[in-house]
């Protein structure tokens, strides 16, 4: 039987190194799995700029925690390139590689998955070149045929703005930022608040970027369609009601794009939790079911956390708080360190993450989904990509009884392919609560179902082949000390 | 008598959602109860109908079988599982020979297609264990006149391009087909619905109303719906819907796991059978590999030690699927009995009560004769197969 880790970090995000560096700064070994590459970790030459998980605002937070890990090697295993497939009640992680998969067993688990991004169904949304601001990085990495390309960036959210800079950055023009909530970008009421969470100058330096651009930013505007044969071509915009974002479609007007990155917000990633065992509650000013933590960022399963994955626009200013307050309780459960140390230790994170919340609470008022936006979906638009599940396929599964998502999936397969939902859940989610007018407890989820991440039968064939396995050598933390 | 009865079904699986059809359908009033729970049988099932194969104890029988038995059992191994008795292939004969007039059926009323398809069974035989098994097994089907065909590693190759070049060979069941489980029960519930039936979806049946031995009552969160009938079509949650009633219905979930892959190309034109796993190719092109017999409870996660077995099992029946994505893996809690039979019709001094459980690994390719016979129960006519064979008071044994 294989040794049990003392403590596992799904995740290598802000959240996943901040509780790691607190663990291990307590004493307690950690290992953290992550599915990427982990490029800001291995390599000296990287500059924060380049870093960027979610635009330079999250590059300059992994920069810095990555060199507060570094100091930390000798107590934090990193396994890059392993992605968790499914974790079980008893802590157990099934993980997997290009090559292989395994078992791994912990005594204690931080799920520090993050989120994905949210997004809402227009006519021509599935169009190539319509992308989410996490494939924002990805995209400009593709090769490309030189010439100027113009882009639209729309959604709700701060993020939009980081999005718009990475794509200046990159040297693409950025026509105009579309946020549909009333965003009060720039004015004085954000200006007070740059002292009590310093993470705002970041969204500040990306206004003032857009600004120095004359890239418009226009409150209470959305993407009403895209046109396009291969690529997306052309899309059509215009104002929506501040209220409840219902679109003005007389007002509409066209542009020309070669690009449109839209994105509402943070989707939690809840599957491994779920599929874990742990309560999840609805919330609904973010419109999303979340895992139910304690303020130690404990889960209903014991020796379970979860940090870093709430729902929103601005749930980056919580990550990293949220993972060194879950550092801290492991490494106190674990007994490495006193309960009074341990609270003397979480006191910084914790009122830093109660001036948060309250920032927080504000940006996702202001961006809190409204359901006009939803009536843009016709019923030949494409809700499930994967599957090809169109609105009306849905509409037809309603009147044909499907009272919950889970019912909308079995009749029109919709969330049943690659992403298991994670693009269609949460426009269906709102379809059914809204225009079937049924309640969120009652509409549901898609149950998550292992494997969470993207693997092969013959993988899962070879799980534990002892002549496969991973662990030797393990991989350290490399990175050097010098930013 | 001027008005027809009353019927209350509780479950919404395959099993409950046929019986609603066909009460519905003979004019009875209808209203069923669905309480979608973690683990129903019938969102975690195959759609095999495999009624001479089940019966035999092929698909996960065999399965389960080899698992179970220990390395030097050869002789136990070769005897196979064993086999369900006559009536019970009789009846899964006589069900799944309804399949056809009834995808037309479903058809019509609500629209849907349960994706019922042609396919055949072959068990693929891998060493001479298997050859024997397979020998004892087209033996007693011969008795039975049911079609099974020998195929030679060659013609094997023909009929099945992907499949292992290492097998021996393969015996066909030609009569095994598949269909849509999740497709088949929405369509059964839509259709009853058309017919006028009702479906409270989400909503738990809190308590039976018993009065001078009858079932006139089904407690639900918003109050009693009066019934001439009631009708447990629980699945593994039988037990519980039973004792209702003060009854001891011996019914218990039993796992099994199963694993979905990514859409594929068409690459199989039966269903196979394995001492490993099952695989079946769906109509939207994920194939199916299942599944485990395990006794945990109502416990419905998926374990490692299944999910490499059943993967293993995968890529040795067709070595392919090396490179292929998992989708998911997930499980369902089979609601089996202690002899594997349904347990069908009235319990002795309860009247307005009928069972309609206990279905064990068959309740897809059993749910439409299911679903005629309790509605010709509850119309008060003869049913058109004897239900003496899988009558509740078989288990009342003890003297």
């Amino acid at each position: 039987m294989m040794m049990s880790q003392r403590l596992v970090i799904v995740g290598g995000g802000p959240a996943g190194m901040a509780a790691a560096i607190e663990a291990a700064r307590a004493g307690l070994e950690c290992t953290i799995l992550e599915a990427s590459p982990l490029p800001w970790l291995k390599k000296r030459e990287h500059t924060s700029h380049a870093i960027c998980g979610k635009g330079v605002a999250a590059g300059v937070t992994q920069w810095r925690l990555r060199n507060e890990l570094s100091e930390l090697t000798n107590r934090v295993q990193i396994r890059a390139e392993c992605s968790v497939l499914s974790v079980s009640p008893e802590c157990e992680v099934l993980w997997a590689n290009e090559r292989a998969s395994g078992v791994l067993s912990a005594e204690q688990l931080i799920l520090a998955t993050g989120a994905y991004d949210r997004r809402l169904p227009f006519p021509g949304w599935t169009l190539p070149r319509v992308i989410a601001p996490a494939s924002v990085g990805s995209f400009l990495d593709e090769p490309r045929k030189p010439g100027a390309l113009k882009a639209v960036v729309a959604g709700t959210g701060i993020a939009l703005l980081a999005s718009a800079r990475r794509l200046i950055d990159a040297g693409i023009q950025v026509v105009a930022v579309l946020d549909a909530a009333s965003v009060p970008w720039g004015v004085e009421s954000f200006a007070q608040k740059e002292g009590r969470y310093a993470r705002f100058d970041e969204t500040r330096e990306n206004w003032a970027i857009l600004r120095d651009a004359q890239v418009p930013i226009r409150p209470n505007h959305a993407i009403f369609e895209a046109r396009g044969t291969d690529t997306v071509e052309r899309v059509s915009y215009g104002p929506v009601d501040p209220a409840d974002w219902r679109t003005r479609k007389a007002e509409a007007r066209a542009m020309d794009v070669d690009l449109v990155v839209t994105g509402f917000g943070g989707e939690p990633h809840t599957e491994l939790a779920v599929i874990a065992g742990s309560r999840q509650a609805y919330r609904s000013l973010v419109s999303a079911w979340e895992i139910v933590c304690d303020s130690m960022m404990r889960t209903s399963v014991t020796g379970i956390y979860s940090a870093g994955t709430r729902a929103g626009v601005a749930r980056e200013f919580l990550a990293e708080d949220e993972g060194r307050v879950a550092g801290i309780t492991a490494a106190e459960a674990a007994g490495v360190i006193s309960a009074d140390e341990a609270t003397r230790r979480r006191d910084a994170p914790l009122s830093r993450l109660r001036a948060a919340a309250e920032l927080c609470a504000e940006l996702d008022a202001i961006s809190r989904i409204r359901h006009g936006l939803f009536e843009l979906m016709a019923s030949d638009t494409a809700i499930c990509a994967c599957e090809k599940v169109s609105l009306g396929s849905i509409q037809s599964a309603i009147a044909t009884g499907a009272s919950d998502l889970q019912d909308v999936k079995m009749r029109t397969r919709l969330g049943m392919g690659a992403c298991q939902g994670r693009d269609c859940g949460f426009a269906a989610a709102n379809y059914l609560q809204h225009t079937a007018n049924r309640a969120s407890e009652l509409v549901g989820w898609i149950n998550p179902r292992p494997p969470v991440m993207p693997v092969t039968v013959g993988v899962l064939a070879r799980m534990n082949d002892p002549e496969r396995d991973l662990d030797a050598p393990a991989e350290k933390a490399e990175a050097g000390g010098a930013a | 008598m001027t008005r027809s009865p009353d019927v209350v079904v509780v479950g919404g699986g395959v099993i409950g959602s046929a019986v609603a059809y066909y009460a519905a359908k003979r004019g009875l009033r209808v209203t069923l109860i669905d309480q979608p729970k973690r683990g129903r049988a019938t969102f975690a099932s195959a759609g095999g109908l495999w009624a001479a194969g089940e019966s035999v104890g092929l698909g996960c029988g065999v399965i389960f079988h080899k698992s179970a038995g220990s390395p030097d059992s050869d002789s136990r191994r070769a005897a196979g599982p064993s086999h369900l008795p006559r009536s019970f292939l009789d009846f899964s004969v006589l069900s799944n020979a309804m399949f056809p007039q009834l995808a037309q059926e479903l058809r019509e009323y609500s629209g849907m297609d349960i994706e019922w398809e042609r396919t055949s069974l072959l068990f693929l035989l891998y060493d001479e264990l298997d050859e024997s098994f397979a020998q004892s097994i087209r033996d007693r089907c011969a008795e039975k006149s049911l079609g099974t065909e020998w195929l030679t590693t060659d013609e094997l190759a023909k009929s099945e391009p992907v499949v292992t070049r290492h097998a021996r060979g393969a015996l066909r069941f030609q009569d095994d087909d598949q269909v849509n489980p999740y497709a088949l029960a929405t369509a059964f519930q839509a259709s009853a619905r058309s017919l006028g039936a009702t479906v409270l979806s989400h909503s738990a049946v809190q308590a039976l109303r018993l009065e001078s031995g009858r079932v006139t009552g089904v407690g639900v969160s918003t109050g009693w719906i009066p019934c001439d009938w009631v009708v447990n079509a629980a699945g593994a949650w039988a037990g519980e819907v039973g004792r209702m009633a003060r009854l001891e219905i011996p019914v218990r979930p039993v796992r099994g796991q199963l694993i979905g892959t990514e859409t594929l190309p068409r690459m199989l034109t039966a269903c196979l059978s394995t001492t490993d796993c099952y695989l079946l190719q769906k109509k939207h092109g994920e194939i199916l590999i299942g599944s485990t017999t395990e006794e945990v409870g109502f416990a419905t996660g998926v374990t490692h030690a299944a999910v490499k077995t059943l993967s293993a099992g995968a890529v040795r029946a067709i070595p392919c699927l090396e490179h292929v994505h998992v989708k998911r893996i997930w499980s369902g809690l089979r609601p089996a009995t202690p002899d594997e039979l349904p347990i069908l019709g009235p319990a002795a001094g309860l009247a307005g009560y009928l069972n309609a459980c206990g279905h064990f690994r068959t309740g897809i390719v059993n749910a439409p004769l299911t679903g005629l016979i309790v509605s010709e129960l509850a119309a008060g006519e003869p049913p058109t197969f004897s239900i003496e064979p899988f009558s509740f008071s078989r288990f009342n044994t003890s003297a």
